[in-house]
């Protein structure tokens, strides 16, 4: 086994084994959150176990390189997260600003 | 005009140099009414402005011109003034104007104190950049063209009070107010006032710089 594939396994491995600890803590966080964070590095870990899989997604989906696949398809995921905790931290925000506003009525009276 | 009425609103951050003078100038021209929002200043602002005989509400954390402007207006509505006149709190804006914007007051919704009507010999060039990109900018993204759209200096009346919401916590929070005057069918003048650019003022910049504008126009995309 090469350097590399050995390399990506131990991070996937640690990767997947931090995200259980995190998870197993007191933050709770969504179901799914958890399934996809697992699922992704769990991916990883069998592609770089099975190479072979990548010649039966690209012969699956028809297409000339899984690889390319794999990484226009995250390009796009990543994005669409930005987005997402964008909008997730503006909300946070606005309720951060409304809940000083009140502590400044409060403190007034 | 009756000034029982009118509250004079002043968004804070370290004006601890200048705020007892802009309190007793408005006091000298009859405002009785003045509340302070510090916006979680490091320097002595709230002592100096409660000692001047403001009302000071105090923010825990730093939120921006927005946070505080939005916060004098949710005060002026739960103490039910009739008009809420908006002012920078770093010398910028005279009592005397504030006097000249309230006089129209009665006809609109909000009156809109332009810098950019009549004299505008000693506005820094950059400013004037700046305000007019400001502008096109808001009358894209709100729908409204309003000349000097980042006029932090404004007379709201009654209605406007209980209607205008701002959520965005910075310096956007002017192109905001335009676009809840235009969703809101609100009734606006804009009505030429002067400015005095003070030392202190230029220090401030009032985040005026070209990325703060990318800043403006990326957050209204994404809003």
């Amino acid at each position: 086994m090469e350097f590399i594939t050995l390399f990506f396994l131990a991070l996937s491995i640690f990767v997947i084994g931090y995200i259980g600890l995190v998870l197993k803590s007191s933050i709770r966080i969504p179901i799914f959150v958890e399934v996809f964070f697992i699922g992704i590095y769990v991916v990883v870990f069998l592609l770089v176990l099975f190479p072979s899989l990548l010649r039966f997604i690209e012969s699956s989906l028809g297409i000339s390189s899984a690889i390319d696949f794999i990484v226009y398809l995250s390009i796009f995921v990543l994005f669409f997260m930005v987005f997402l905790l964008y909008r997730k931290s503006e909300k946070q925000r606005v309720e951060i600003s409304k809940l000083v506003r009140e502590i400044s009525y409060l403190r007034k009276k | 005009m009756n000034k029982k009425k009118v509250l004079v609103g002043l968004p804070a951050y370290n004006e601890g140099k200048v705020i007892t003078s802009i309190i007793k100038r408005l006091h000298n021209e009859g405002f009785e009414n003045i509340v302070v929002v510090d916006d979680c200043s490091s320097d002595n602002t709230s002592t100096k402005a409660r000692k001047s005989g403001a009302d000071v509400l105090r923010h825990v954390i730093n939120r921006g011109a927005g946070g505080a402007t939005a916060t004098i207006i949710e005060y002026a509505k739960r103490k039910n003034y009739d008009y809420l006149v908006l002012m920078d709190s770093d010398g910028q804006h005279t009592p005397q104007d504030a006097k000249k914007l309230l006089k129209h007051a009665s006809s609109y919704d909000v009156v809109i104190g332009s810098r950019l009507i009549g004299n505008m010999k000693n506005m820094p060039i950059q400013r004037k950049i700046a305000n007019f990109v400001g502008s096109i900018v808001t009358a894209f993204f709100f729908g409204e063209f309003v000349r000097d759209s980042q006029s932090g200096f404004k007379v709201l009346n009654k209605k406007a009070i209980s209607t205008i919401k701002i959520s965005f916590d910075t310096f956007e929070f002017c192109s905001e107010m335009i676009g809840e005057i235009h969703d809101k069918n609100l009734s606006f003048v804009e009505i030429p006032i002067t400015i005095k650019y003070t030392q202190h003022s230029m220090n401030k910049g009032h985040g005026q710089s070209i990325l703060n504008g990318f800043r403006m126009i990326s957050r209204f995309v994404f809003r």
